[in-house]
């Protein structure tokens, strides 16, 4: 039932999903144990690309929104949906590794820490566009609203990056964007920087098959509605 | 090893955890995604051709 477009998008996510699959490789058997914490540090090779991915569709989502308040255009909605939908996913699941790296490392599973808190916070304004957006007649006025509120939620990013800095956090200061270069091991940072790279490749493709699908449900409202009338 | 308090904990568990986790929802989003353009398709080709003149003069 899939058309060759389709398959075409299928065949690079699965693509992209194997070059996840080597970076997690790469996370257990190419970079080295960390000195203070063991093998448990892992856990970062899927937490940092997540939270940067999640930071990334905030950013796209404000493109999305921004180009939607300027052409009032149905399909840079649906992008927008779709990025907000994948920003959502990407910062629960840095919400959960986190708490997953945190029980071992801090001793506790969640503490109302400035990093956490404005992260949270995050997945509570995806939350609210998702719903904005569910909630909206289609029309110029979801599209205004909501791009009101995709722009907004970029706001969030610079404030969880600099609440390290601002706040006195449990949470480690940053280690990859510092003056003075990184502090970690070049091996550790390739891993992770390669880890960032196939996240984005891979929640960007997530965000075109997603959208796709939007737009094929409002075609599909359309044809539905035009057999219905005549 | 915890860094503050200096105990030792089996790092397999979180780890298991956090990648499962991980995998959970990078291959359960786009099988979700999957379905749901397989269904758009397979309605949309059901309207096409119950609202196509040939199949109209049949029935």
């Amino acid at each position: 039932m899939f058309t060759p477009e389709d398959r075409r998008e299928l065949f690079l996510g699965a693509l992209f999903l194997m070059l996840v699959a080597c970076h997690w490789f790469a996370a257990f058997f190419y970079a080295p144990v960390d000195e203070h914490q063991g093998e448990v540090y892992r856990i970062m090779f899927l937490h940092v690309p997540s939270a940067i991915t999640a930071f990334a569709s905030s950013a796209a989502l404000a493109v999305f929104s921004t180009l939607g308040l300027k052409q009032r255009s149905e399909s840079s909605l649906a992008l927008a949906k779709a990025t907000a939908e994948v920003g959502l996913l990407f910062t629960l699941l840095t919400l959960a590794t986190g708490s997953i790296w945190g029980r071992p490392t801090w001793g506790t599973w969640w503490t109302w820490d400035a990093r956490l808190t404005t992260t949270f916070l995050l997945a509570l304004l995806y939350s609210g566009y998702l719903l904005l957006y569910s909630a909206m007649p289609a029309g110029p006025g979801r599209v205004r609203a909501c791009a009101v509120l995709g722009i907004l939620i970029f706001a969030d990013v610079p404030i969880i990056y600099k609440s390290v800095t601002w706040w006195r956090t449990l949470h480690q200061p940053p280690s990859m964007l510092r003056a003075g270069g990184p502090t970690m091991d070049p091996e550790i940072l390739w891993t992770l920087v390669v880890g960032i790279a196939t996240l984005c490749l891979y929640a960007s493709w997530l965000i075109r098959f997603r959208s796709g699908n939007i737009r094929l449900a409002d075609n599909l409202e359309a044809a539905s509605f035009e057999q219905l009338h005549s | 090893m915890n860094p503050i308090t200096g105990i030792t904990t089996d790092p397999t568990p979180f780890l298991l955890l956090a990648y499962s986790l991980g995998a959970v929802a990078l291959l359960g989003y786009a099988h979700w995604c999957l379905l749901q353009r397989r269904k758009m398709r397979q309605l949309l080709a059901a309207i096409q051709t119950s609202s196509s003149p040939s199949t109209a003069t049949k029935r």
